[in-house]
């Protein structure tokens, strides 16, 4: 009989469960994705998408601003709105853009109405795509606007400065395009019965301008914009709590809520009249009553234009 | 002692207060490569790598009777030209200590230097004391107000020493009073309130703003000091500036920070719970500043000073970010500087355009090259 030998025993080992390394974990739970983060292990920290959703914030945003903070690539988003507006919404008819210089400074003065200021988007739309040097006015805004939330960043992107004398200054001796509405709030808040009567244009601040920087002053008047948002009541004690110079009330809004802010589709002239140049010396922008004369006639000429324009002005809506 | 006479061939002399400082230690060190210059820094206690020619004096300006301190070391080190630069550049929770350090430090140094009868003084200000409002043109000149808020105490201090500057400037008509207002200084080293706010780990802004901001580089902040040494007519108020702006959403995606908009009227209340909790970084009365643009024009400086920023607020931010960051990241620094540097070039190109009204000749020259329009007589 053959005896059975012991067998020595085995030695003692803890049953530990040998630890998987991180890389199989994340094979087994991830696949091929794995490889891709294991090729880019920098997605692996919160900080990374972090960056992910700041850059998806600026995905239209460009770090390349001018000094005024116009961002070229977030303006050009907004371009299709504005050329819907132009072509199929108002139907713009420009006439006399050849009164715009192909280089150098020049003021432009436009009549201002219709509650927002579509007025200053559709004349800075159509000068940059109807004149041939495709020249880009640079719009002055009023400070109800470039201080509001949300207006605030898109304005600056879109290229309009606050309207204040030394901003109009800088742009003007850097030979830009400046586009003032020397009306103001006057005119873009009033009473529909009043259309088409051209406001007091300030104190005369945009000739004082244009006549430190030797700019000529180019008139333009817009036809149709008055009618889009018909004011018929402006209670002042709704608009001052809001921080809005005005609340309007038209037969639109705020009855039928933000519906009410589309613009009626009406038919626009926007005619560019010839410079006028005061040929004055910078001198007389400290002499009031002479600049308050050439404000005169600038706010004349303007009202003349205006007022052929709708001499000959058929139907509200089809011009004809 | 007795008897002592400096030599023919002297160098000039220059006292720095505070000159162990962030900028103060970078100015120190630069101007003492020059070798030109006879350096003194009045400080708590000298900086690291500090040129072995650079002597220090203890100063304290936190210290009861200081002025008569200065007034001693004034008085025995006899400087030409006097750089005030001492004080604190965060805000402080502490706004005492704040204000006795910038404010009555300031009023401490100036009479002493009045009493001391030092001729040429250089004073350290911030383009902030123009306060950050929404009626602000673009570009602040130096003929602005000073319209910061007065419930902002960090900003206010710097207000009052300005003021106290104007006192002195008024009280020896024969000094020459240099007042740099800076523009934020941002550098990766320098952990002061604006690298904490924009490192986060999140960041409060207002909904709907997005200022624009200048990010001012520590170099070139060193060399607008050295440039206002050389000028030695430098009298009045300076701007030193970058070239360029960016927005503060732009600078936040750069440090890679998640920011929390918040309505403008909860933001102040959130910004000065934050910081009395000890969360936040400034008192809610400084978020003016990430509401309204505070930008200032550096014209002046460039013209009378002769400096030139070598760091547009682009690079000087991506510069920071980029040293801030060492990993976990998706954003590539490499293409953005690229991007920064085409953006400079670009930013010095529109900035090269015609500038400065030009003078007409006698048959009008500048009138004959614009369009013939209708004259008007007067």
């Amino acid at each position: 009989m053959s005896q059975l030998k012991p067998v020595a025993a085995p030695p003692f080992v803890p049953s530990l469960v040998p630890p998987a390394s991180e890389e199989d974990l994340l094979q087994n739970l991830l696949g091929e994705a794995s490889k891709l983060l294991a090729a880019h292990p920098e997605f692996t920290s919160p900080r990374s998408w972090v960056d992910l959703w700041n850059l998806f914030l600026h995905r239209n945003q460009s770090l390349d601003l001018d000094d005024f903070g116009y961002d070229e690539a977030a303006a050009k988003v907004w371009h299709p709105l504005f050329d819907f507006l132009y072509r199929v919404w108002w139907r713009v008819t420009l006439s006399g853009v050849e009164n715009v210089p192909n280089e150098g400074r020049a003021l432009l003065v436009i009549n201002h109405s219709g509650v927002l200021p579509w007025d200053g988007a559709m004349v800075k739309h159509g000068i940059s795509h109807e004149h041939p040097a495709r020249r880009r006015a640079r719009m002055l805004a009023l400070d109800m606007f470039t201080t509001l939330p949300f207006l605030q960043p898109w304005l600056r992107q879109m290229g309009e400065v606050r309207a204040c004398p030394e901003n109009g200054e800088r742009l003007l001796l850097r030979d830009e395009l400046v586009a003032v509405f020397p009306e103001g709030v006057k005119g873009v808040g009033k009473y529909f019965r009043d259309r088409y009567r051209v406001a007091r244009f300030g104190r005369g601040g945009f000739v004082r301008l244009a006549l430190r920087t030797r700019s000529p002053i180019i008139p333009i008047s817009v036809v149709g914009a008055e009618e889009i948002h018909p004011i018929i009541f402006r209670p002042d004690f709704l608009g001052r709590p809001l921080g809005f110079p005005y609340f309007p009330i038209t037969p639109t809004f705020p009855l039928l809520g933000a519906a009410g802010l589309i613009p009626a589709p009406t038919k626009w002239w926007i005619d560019i009249g010839k410079p006028i140049d005061p040929g004055l010396d910078p001198d007389f922008a400290e002499r009031p009553m002479i600049v308050n004369e050439v404000t005169d006639v600038v706010r004349s000429t303007i009202q003349q234009m205006i007022d052929s324009r709708l001499a000959r002005r058929g139907n509200l809506f089809t011009g004809e | 002692m007795v008897g002592f006479k400096p030599a023919a061939t002297a160098r000039p002399r220059v006292a720095v207060t505070g000159g162990s400082g962030y900028l103060g230690a970078r100015f120190v060190r630069a101007l003492a490569a020059r070798g030109t210059w006879d350096i003194v820094v009045l400080d708590l206690a000298p900086a690291a790598n500090t040129p072995a020619e650079v002597r220090h004096r203890f100063l304290d300006l936190n210290l009861p009777h200081s002025d008569g301190t200065v007034y001693k070391i004034l008085k025995e080190e006899r400087p030409d030209v006097l750089v005030h630069l001492a004080g604190v550049r965060s805000p402080l929770r502490d706004a005492v200590y704040a204000h006795e350090l910038n404010s009555i430090g300031t009023l401490n140094v100036f009479g002493a230097a009045g009493e001391a009868d030092v001729k040429r003084l250089i004073h350290y200000s911030t383009t902030m004391v123009y306060g950050a409002r929404g009626d602000n043109p673009a570009f602040l000149s130096e003929e602005h107000l000073m319209r910061a808020d007065v419930a902002d105490h960090f900003v206010r201090d710097s207000v009052e020493a300005e003021r106290h500057c104007r006192d002195f400037a008024r009280r020896h008509p024969e000094a020459r009073v240099a007042v740099l207002r800076f523009a934020p200084l941002l550098a990766a080293e320098r952990r002061d309130y604006r690298i904490r706010y924009l490192e986060g780990p999140v960041a409060l802004t207002m909904l709907g703003y997005d200022p624009l901001m200048q990010w001012l580089h520590p170099d070139d902040a060193s060399e607008a000091l050295l440039r206002a040494l050389d000028t030695p007519g430098a009298h009045g108020t300076f701007n030193i500036a970058p070239d360029g702006v960016l927005p503060l959403s732009s600078t936040l995606l750069l440090f890679g920070t998640p920011s929390i908009p918040l309505p403008h009227n909860v933001a102040y209340f959130a910004g000065e719970a934050a910081w009395v909790t000890g969360v936040g970084t400034a008192p809610g009365a400084h978020a003016h500043y990430i509401r309204f643009p505070c930008v200032a024009a550096n014209e002046k400086a460039r013209k009378v000073l002769g400096f030139a920023p070598r760091k547009t607020s682009l690079e000087t931010a991506i510069e920071a970010a980029r040293a801030r960051r060492s990993s976990g990241r998706a954003i590539d620094f490499d293409a953005l500087e690229e991007i920064a540097r085409a953006a400079a070039y670009r930013l010095e190109q529109r900035m090269k355009r015609p500038a400065a009204p030009t003078t007409p000749g006698p048959d009008g020259g500048e009138t004959a090259a614009r369009p013939a329009g209708t004259r008007m007589a007067s």
